[in-house]
C-alpha cells in the first residue's frame, strides 16, 4: 500500500455514505481496486450501523421535566443510584426499627439486671479497708513518730 | 403564535419567561436527544434521565443562549456533556454503566422475510449493538454525532470540547474497532440475503 492509497483510506472512512467523493477520491478508486474494496467494506460496515436504532420516547417525558422544574432537581429513577447510595437509603428508612430494638433490649436489660439478684456474684464478708488507709499504707515504712510520717500520712495515724 | 416561530425566536421568547416557547422546543427536540442519549448510554433509563436534564438545563440557561451556533448544535452540545459525564461517573464508582435494554425486533434482511432471515437479523442486530456498546465512550460519542445525527467534524468537536482533528481520530479508530468486530458480518454483506446463512460453529 503506497502513501496515497494510505492517505485515501484515511479520508474515505470519514465520509458518510450518503456525502459526496470528492473528484480526487473518485478518481482514486476508479483505478485502485484494493481501495475500492475498502470503501465497500467502509460502506457496508456504516450499512451495518443503521441497525442500531433507538427504541421510541417515552411518552411522559414532558411531565417529568415539568416535576423536576417544580422541585428544582431531576428527579432520579431508583434504578440507576449508585449501589451506596441505595444500600444507605435502605439502612435509613431501618433506622427506626433499628433503635426501637435497642432501646427495648436496653430497657429490658436494665430490668432484668435490677430484679434478679445473683448470689454468688455477691461479696460475702464487707470490704473493710479505707481508702486512706489503702493509700497511705505504702509509707508505713516511715519511722512512727518521724517528720516524713507525720508529713506524708497524716491519716495513716489516725485511731 | 409561537408554532411558527425558529428555535433561536423560541429561546429569546423563553429568555423572557416565556413557558410554551419551552414546551414547543421541547416537543420538537426531545426525539433528538433521546436518541442520541440512547445510543450512547443503550441505556432507555439513563437516556430518559438525560433528556430530563438536558431541557431543564436548557432552560435555566435561556438568558445565557447567544445564536452564534444552530440552536441543535447547542442542545445537543448539553445533553453529550451529560452522557459523558454520567459515564465517567459511572466509571468512578466502578460500576459498569447500564446496558441492558434489548432493541425491538426488526427484520433486515429481506423484503418478505422468512423465520430465519428475521432470526439472522436479530444476530446481526445484537452483534452491531454488542460492539458499538464495546466502544470506548468518547469514540461511541463522536460515532453517534457524526454518523447518527449528522453533525459536521466541527459542530461534534464543539460538543464534545474538542478538536477537529482529535474528533477524527476519534472517528477513525471507532470505524477501525466497528471493521474489526463486524468482519464477520461485512464479509456477508454482499452476499444475497437468501444465502446469508451463518456457517456451523
Amino acid at each position: 500500500m503506497d502513501k496515497e492509497c494510505q492517505n485515501v483510506r484515511r479520508r474515505l472512512a470519514l465520509v458518510r455514505p450518503e456525502d459526496p467523493l470528492e473528484a480526487e477520491l473518485e478518481a482514486h478508486l476508479s483505478s485502485c481496486v484494493s481501495c475500492r474494496l475498502i470503501r465497500q467494506g467502509d460502506l457496508a460496515t456504516w450499512g451495518l450501523l443503521e441497525l442500531y436504532t433507538a427504541p421510541p420516547t417515552p411518552s411522559d417525558l414532558w411531565i417529568r421535566v415539568n416535576e423536576a422544574l417544580s422541585h428544582g432537581r431531576t428527579p432520579r429513577r431508583r434504578e440507576t443510584l449508585g449501589k451506596w447510595m441505595e444500600a444507605f437509603c435502605s439502612a435509613w428508612r431501618l433506622a427506626p426499627a433499628i433503635a426501637f430494638t435497642v432501646a427495648l433490649g436496653l430497657g429490658l436489660g436494665g430490668w432484668l439486671g435490677s430484679a434478679l439478684t445473683i448470689p454468688y456474684l455477691v461479696p460475702s464478708t464487707p470490704r473493710t479497708t479505707t481508702y486512706a488507709q489503702d493509700e497511705w499504707g505504702a509509707f508505713d515504712l516511715a519511722p512512727p513518730g518521724s517528720l516524713a510520717r507525720a508529713y506524708l500520712s497524716p491519716m495513716a495515724d489516725e485511731p | 403564535m409561537p408554532e411558527g416561530l425558529c428555535d433561536q425566536e423560541l429561546m429569546a421568547r423563553l429568555a423572557g419567561g416565556d413557558h410554551e416557547s419551552f414546551h414547543l422546543l421541547f416537543l420538537r427536540h426531545q426525539k433528538r436527544v433521546f436518541r442520541l442519549a440512547f445510543r450512547q448510554t443503550g441505556n432507555r433509563l439513563e437516556a430518559e434521565e438525560i433528556v430530563q436534564e438536558t431541557f431543564v438545563r436548557l432552560l435555566r440557561s435561556a438568558a445565557r443562549y447567544r445564536a452564534e451556533a444552530s440552536f441543535e448544535t447547542y442542545l445537543l452540545t448539553i445533553a453529550t456533556r451529560l452522557c459523558l459525564n454520567a459515564q465517567a461517573r459511572a466509571y468512578k464508582r466502578f460500576e459498569e454503566p447500564h446496558r441492558m435494554d434489548e432493541p425491538r425486533i426488526i427484520n433486515v434482511a429481506a423484503s418478505t422475510p422468512g423465520p430465519e432471515d428475521a432470526a439472522l437479523g436479530n444476530e446481526i442486530r445484537s452483534a452491531v449493538r454488542r460492539v458499538i456498546l464495546s466502544l470506548p465512550d468518547e469514540e461511541r460519542m463522536a460515532l453517534v454525532l457524526f454518523r447518527f445525527e449528522g453533525l459536521s467534524y466541527e459542530d461534534a468537536a464543539r460538543a464534545m470540547g474538542k478538536t477537529v482533528s482529535a474528533v477524527t481520530s476519534l472517528l477513525w479508530r471507532a470505524r477501525e474497532r466497528l471493521r474489526e468486530g463486524l468482519k464477520e458480518w461485512i464479509d456477508d454483506a454482499a452476499v444475497p440475503s437468501q444465502d446469508r446463512r451463518r456457517k456451523p460453529v
